[in-house]
């Protein structure tokens, strides 16, 4: 019960749209640390959520509009995964459909707080700053928590009861197709990132990455990042050291 | 008639105050309406109040309904703008006729799309994944040092970036921030997180994406089964298989394909894949 009751709170935390829920609470990995705590196995907690942050490494949140709902995602795939168990390719395969359902809770939120701002035009008019500010403060957070909370605590309460049964009478092949859309399911993450950050005169880098880790097996993500900012200095700095030439050549 | 007026003076504590109410609350009750228009707004309210004396009541309602007007942008870099338009509102207040309130409002609206690109590129899509690919990879082994360095480098980043730009925004002015949109500086940052982003993006592909090919088949006249994934295709491209389902679902992408599209694709085809035994 008081589980549950941190785990609604979390949920509020999640889409209480400021810095601090951004960094601390948004992402899978860190659902995943909170959840873990909450169910006192914080280790398998961050496992599992980051297992299901890479389908949302290129989660981009752009002028109001996701995509997929990241923040449930998170939340309910280490809740479930935690309370009964399952494998981790299992969790991503649950999490990131429950991502789609989410994201009308964001959706709604955004719409419902369309009603503040004439609320707030109302006291601009008055000059009244402190209740504008505070109707900042409290409307959009009120919402959230009652929009996000709620089926978290009923989730956390009832879901894996829910799922157990399930879970244990699945046949085998089905139980094998599941751990597979776990195991392709983070491609989409990956897809959308290179969406977003794909320049065709830069994707030689993106092959160069990958054939380095495929041959070799290298896959450790902090020597990967410290090799390709090497090779992106010597390419910004011989890039505009070309620049520079021509132009003097040119005059 | 000397129409200057007697205007308290901002001081540095006004500003910091006013950047860190934009850091925390922009987004408090961001909604489709107005967007960060009541952040906006009480970011810059309590400036506006020291500005107008009590006898230029109208003026203090005049500006307040400015700052309540529709604004949207990247709220890091971004926070150029309400940094700016404290500086502009400044000037106003000390010379009603030395800036239009309009010209206010369209440097805003003007300004806030520029920002929101450059912001999210360098946010979004460069800073926050390369942070998270390094602190994934500690996180899925146990490391606790994953969700640790994450949060603490982030909000770190996230909390001077917004003080510095807020600042700045406030101290150069209009002319600057212009400047700060065609900068080559930025075109070098952006392409050098693009490289070492891409690059590794092509590591996290064989990290992440563990599916391979399962399938035993029999060849030859001993009728032996080998695995196809171990024994064929990873002598000619390991990891061909993450690598082919990443770029099918990139060009789907590319060519406009909803992100729920391609989920259901790609969960019913893994499914079926996997349960047959051909992948997993």
């Amino acid at each position: 019960m008081i589980q549950a009751l941190l785990v609604a709170i979390l949920a509020w935390l999640q889409q209480s749209q400021n810095p601090l829920a951004f960094w601390i609470f948004r992402e899978p990995m860190m659902a995943g640390l909170w959840v873990g705590l909450i169910y006192g196995k914080p280790i398998q907690g961050i496992i599992v959520g980051a297992a299901i942050n890479v389908a949302y490494l290129g989660w981009i949140s752009a002028g109001g509009a996701n995509s997929t709902d990241i923040h449930y995602a998170g939340l309910f795939g280490a809740v479930v995964a935690l309370q009964s168990g399952l494998t981790n390719a299992q969790a991503v395969a649950l999490a990131i459909p429950i991502g789609l359902i989410g994201n009308y809770i964001w959706v709604a939120w955004m719409s419902i707080n369309s009603i503040w701002p004439n609320v707030q035009d109302k006291y601009a008019e008055k000059g009244e700053v402190g209740t504008i500010m505070r109707i900042q403060v409290l409307a959009g957070q009120t919402l959230a928590f009652l929009l996000r909370g709620i089926p978290a605590f009923l989730v956390a309460l009832y879901g894996s009861k829910a799922l157990q049964p399930i879970m244990a009478n699945l046949p085998k092949w089905s139980i094998n197709g599941l751990n597979t859309v776990g195991k392709v399911l983070p491609a989409l993450g990956l897809a959308m990132l290179l969406k977003y950050i794909g320049r065709k005169d830069l994707m030689v880098f993106f092959a160069a990455g990958f054939i380095v880790a495929a041959y070799t097996g290298m896959i450790d993500l902090m020597f990967a990042a410290l090799i390709g900012g090497v090779i992106a200095y010597v390419y910004v700095s011989l890039q505009s050291a070309h620049k520079d030439s021509t132009s003097k050549e040119a005059a | 008639m000397d129409k200057k007026n007697e205007v308290k003076k901002l001081t540095d504590k006004d500003i910091s105050w006013a950047s860190f109410r934009w850091w925390l609350m922009s987004q408090l009750t961001y909604n489709y309406q107005r967007m960060q228009g009541g952040g906006f707004e009480s970011s810059i309210g309590p400036i506006l109040k020291k500005l107008y004396s009590k006898d230029r009541h109208e003026e203090f309602i005049a500006a307040l309904k400015r700052h309540m007007m529709f604004f949207n942008t990247e709220p890091r870099y971004g926070a150029i703008i309400p940094g700016m338009a404290i500086a502009l509102e400044e000037k106003k207040a000390q010379d009603p006729d030395s800036i239009d309130g309009e010209t206010i409002i369209d440097l805003k609206s003007s300004l806030m799309g520029p920002l929101a690109g450059i912001g999210d590129t360098l946010t979004q899509a460069l800073f926050k994944p390369i942070m998270l690919s390094i602190c994934i990879g500690w996180a899925s082994q146990g490391n606790m040092m994953g969700p640790i360095v994450f949060c603490l480098v982030t909000l770190a980043y996230d909390f001077f970036m917004t003080r510095i730009c807020f600042k700045s925004g406030y101290k150069l002015g209009t002319d600057a921030v212009e400047k700060l949109l065609d900068n080559q500086f930025l075109g070098k940052i952006t392409t050098g997180l693009s490289v070492l982003g891409l690059f590794v993006l092509g590591v996290m592909i064989c990290k992440f994406v563990t599916v391979s090919a399962v399938l035993k088949i029999a060849i030859g006249s001993a009728g032996k089964p080998i695995s196809l994934g171990s024994a064929v295709l990873d002598k000619i491209l390991p990891k061909a298989i993450p690598l082919a389902i990443t770029w099918f679902t990139y060009r789907a992408m590319q060519k406009g394909k909803s992100i729920v599209q391609i989920l259901v694709v790609l969960f019913i085809l893994a499914f079926i894949g996997g349960a047959i035994g051909l992948i997993g």
